[in-house]
């Protein structure tokens, strides 16, 4: 590796802090655990680090959030395998840890209900965007989807959130 | 009108996701149209709340724990230095040795697992000396009598080898032989104090790292070079609580044949194991290991058989077993990763001190272990339901002082142990 391996230090800590609690997120819903999730990411950046930064940095999202996934799939495989895993993740796909989302319950509920009516694709969208803070461009790596596709689900989830929040008195009364 | 289209600009222009010039062509059209503000409005705060509700931000459970994001951040910074390293197989179980020195969490554990371990530290054990103060003069002059009855008897082979090969040959015979004293007898000496030498070790690794790293010029990372220096500094405190003068530069250099490995270890171990002997701590957590007389390989060797065939349990990590090859401190090179064996033994040396964990329960607890590409165990937490219990922590403990071979890549991997 011929760069200097403080500069490339300084690129994989900024992509730690960028990138580390989405992969997580993403990790637990595959794995539906934690501890594996954070393995499972941790192996993730140990991989950057020794990736080629010139070949990675041009879509950085979606190549960690494809190592990301594949070693998540790879550790849930093997779990389930060793009989650790016995039952899919219980962990719904956009609240990561709903024990510890005791306090936005409500409005939670509501979104929840309103992605349930919603294709995987505009969840998987939805929760990119607004769980882990992507951009467009972001999301479209990482999904693999164009960047028309991308606003189109997001915006046909926040607007049936939006309904949903409208119905539950959300936004009436916030407003 | 054109709602879906509408609704389309307005969510990419309140998540920030236009450039200017769309920005203000939505800018323009909220300004004449009160229900394309309204609706803009809702967007935002729908959100507003949407990001709320999920969380999203700085939560601290979705984060990497701290040593594993120290792991990440010591490979990010250290790729070169590990990789020079990586060719020098020679130190690389001193190198784990160092690493465990610092990175056991709990260090009576990590005694034992040195003491199961160091089958594969014969050399290093070797020409570290044993560490009792009674028979230290004796090592020191065993190994005198190897450093000077050998070279003498190779220079007249060199120089006038026609001239009698008999008593060349038996010359030679006779140093091979001293050697292989010199090795038997203080592998059998030292089965008393495998923690010293261990420390020992880990001492000369210390060093042996600075060095490289200071070798390494421009590539040597003040930071990594700071951590190995207060690991040396830990280490040296660990052993002794006297002030021990230890120079950097005298840490053994390359060594390209055996002997002359042997005898640079040596020198520094004996060096080591004399500043330590008059200082061993009463509260050394080595005290714990086995004060078997037996000569350690052996020993270590049957205990981990033991363990393999009773309680370790098939690692699921790879699939391809090669244990011949696993062998620490036998492999030519560094591997690209570790094998089924090579966890598989490097978990065995802990497996009767996880199972004392669990304190006569039945049953299995998983760990995921993460092993850095110098062998030691970077993390290790307990999964499933021994997670968060005392027995799933003790677990963790014992796991982390566990030692495995160097390897090119770091290695996570989810271990059942038997209780």
């Amino acid at each position: 590796m011929a760069e200097k391996p403080v500069a490339k230090a300084k690129w994989i800590e900024v992509a730690l802090v960028r990138y580390e609690q989405p992969l997580i997120r993403k990790a637990m819903r595959i794995t539906g655990d934690l501890e594996l999730a954070r393995d499972v990411v941790q192996d993730t950046f140990l991989k950057l680090c020794k990736a080629d930064r010139g070949k990675v940095e041009d879509h950085l999202a979606a190549w960690l959030f494809t190592v990301c996934r594949n070693r998540a799939l790879d550790v849930q495989k093997k779990e389930r395998r060793m009989g650790r895993l016995d039952d899919p993740p219980a962990i719904p796909e956009y609240a990561a840890d709903p024990a510890e989302k005791a306090s936005q319950n409500e409005t939670l509920t509501l979104v929840q209900e309103a992605l349930d009516s919603l294709t995987d694709e505009h969840r998987e969208a939805f929760r990119l965007k607004f769980q882990d803070q992507l951009t467009y461009r972001e999301i479209s790596e990482v999904t693999g989807r164009s960047l028309g596709t991308v606003s189109r689900l997001i915006t046909g989830a926040l607007c049936a959130v939006r309904d949903r929040l409208q119905v539950g008195g959300k936004l009436v009364q916030e407003r | 009108m054109k709602r879906t289209v509408d609704d389309e600009k307005l969510t990419a222009y309140v998540l920030g996701e236009l450039d200017d010039a769309e920005k203000k062509d939505v800018e323009d059209a909220v300004n004449g149209d009160e229900s394309l503000k309204q609706a803009l409005e809702e967007l935002k705060k729908t959100a507003e709340l949407s990001t709320e509700a999920l969380g999203a931000g700085d939560d601290p459970s979705h984060r990497l724990t701290d040593a594993q994001r120290k792991e990440v951040r010591t490979q990010a910074r250290g790729s070169g230095a590990a990789a020079r390293q990586s060719s020098d197989d020679g130190l690389f179980s001193l190198g784990n040795l160092g690493s465990l020195a610092t990175s056991t969490e709990s260090p009576e554990i990590g005694i034992e697992i040195v003491d199961d371990e160091l089958s594969g530290l014969v050399d290093i054990r070797s020409f570290g000396g044993g560490d009792q103060p009674d028979e230290e003069s004796g090592i020191n002059e065993l190994i005198s009598i190897q450093g000077s009855g050998f070279t003498p008897v190779l220079s007249p082979t060199e120089q006038k080898y026609g001239f009698n090969k008999k008593v060349i040959g038996i010359a030679s015979a006779a140093a091979a032989f001293v050697i292989i004293l010199v090795v038997v007898l203080v592998i059998a000496l030292s089965g008393e104090s495998d923690e010293d030498i261990a420390r020992d070790a880990t001492i000369a690794a210390l060093h042996k790292q600075i060095v490289d790293m200071q070798k390494g010029g421009a590539e040597v990372d003040p930071d990594a070079m700071e951590a190995l220096k207060n690991q040396l500094a830990t280490a040296q405190a660990e052993k002794s609580k006297e002030e021990v003068g230890e120079d950097p530069e005298t840490a053994p250099d390359e060594k390209p044949v055996v002997e002359r490995k042997k005898r640079a270890s040596s020198s520094t171990g004996v060096k080591d194991k004399n500043q330590k002997a008059s200082a061993k701590s009463p509260l050394s957590p080595f005290e714990k290991s086995s004060s078997s007389a037996e000569p350690a390989p052996k020993k270590g060797n049957s205990e981990l058989d033991a363990l393999l065939g009773g309680s370790a349990k098939p690692s699921k990590k790879k699939s391809s077993p090669k244990k011949a090859k696993s062998s620490p401190g036998s492999s030519g090179g560094v591997k690209k990763s570790l094998d089924r064996g090579d966890v598989q033994k490097g978990m065995g040396s802990v497996a009767s001190r996880v199972k004392r964990c669990g304190q006569g329960k039945s049953g299995s607890v998983t760990l995921k272990v993460v092993i850095s590409p110098s062998g030691k165990v970077v993390s290790a937490s307990p999964s499933g339901s021994f997670s968060g219990t005392p027995v799933g922590n003790c677990a963790a403990r014992a796991v982390k002082s566990a030692r495995f071979p160097r390897s090119q890549n770091s290695l996570t991997v989810r271990y059942p142990f038997k209780l």
